[in-house]
């Protein structure tokens, strides 16, 4: 079992929202992990770990929201020796 | 042999992909961890010529970071075993997987590869599946340049 904290919230959430204490919870939840996802802090793996989805449904929730999701290889270099590692497995085929 | 994380498993599904990949690599391979993370209906439709391959949980990976979970930690013990590259679009998980000696790639250098093997065909369909992928994974402008040199 994940260990838990609390966090504040303003009240006005529960009436502008229309979301019930436990949904408002889960929602904030998930906006926390999507930023984290969507930061590359995280692998979306954990991120779908972390919310209780399967990963095909925490990506729904990513993608309708129009996010950019930091991964891969960050500079020319990177990327070059992703490509290269492909050359080297593939060079007898 | 290349074993890839859910990142590059769903990018190359949804641009149905995978059947490409098989033309340049014979053997593909996931975890049985990476499988269950999706839904039923979700994994009825990866080709069964993907392997699904169970980790040796002895594989000690203490030094582990908090932003893996323990499927990412199943792709790190199969590659670390039988000596696999790992495709993978997460930072989190490319970066450890690096630290433990293991080869890395993702989605990116797979889709030129693609292209400059001839297994997708033409540029203007490589550009479309290079801007798809955006969905997926952010190309940086200078990431970007670089896919589109010949």
């Amino acid at each position: 079992m994940t260990e838990k904290i609390n966090i504040k919230l303003p009240v006005d959430l529960l009436e502008l929202t229309g979301l019930s204490y436990e949904s408002l919870e889960e929602k904030s939840l998930l906006i926390w992990v999507l930023e984290l996802y969507s930061e590359g802090k995280i692998t979306l793996s954990k991120a779908a770990n972390l919310v209780h989805m399967k990963v095909d449904k925490f990506l729904s929730e990513f993608k309708k929201r129009h996010l950019k999701h930091i991964g891969g290889p960050v500079t020319i270099r990177d990327v070059q020796k992703d490509f290269d590692t492909i050359q080297d497995l593939t060079k007898d085929q | 042999m290349i074993i890839l994380d859910n990142t590059v498993l769903s990018a190359f599904s949804r641009l149905k992909l995978l059947p490409s990949l098989k033309k340049l690599y014979p053997y593909v391979a996931i975890s049985e961890e990476i499988l269950n993370e999706y839904s039923l209906q979700w994994q009825q439709t990866i080709p069964n010529w993907i392997r699904i391959l169970q980790s040796d949980k002895s594989i000690s990976l203490k030094d582990s970071p908090l932003s893996l979970s323990s499927a990412d930690l199943s792709i790190i013990r199969l590659a670390l075993e039988h000596n696999i590259t790992i495709a993978s679009d997460d930072r989190p998980l490319r970066i450890y997987a690096e630290k433990r000696g293991i080869s890395i790639t993702g989605s990116f250098g797979l889709l030129k590869a693609l292209y400059q093997k001839n297994i997708i065909k033409t540029r203007e369909e490589y550009i479309t599946y290079l801007n798809s992928l955006q969905e997926d994974v952010y190309i940086s402008d200078e990431l970007m340049k670089w896919a589109l040199e010949e």
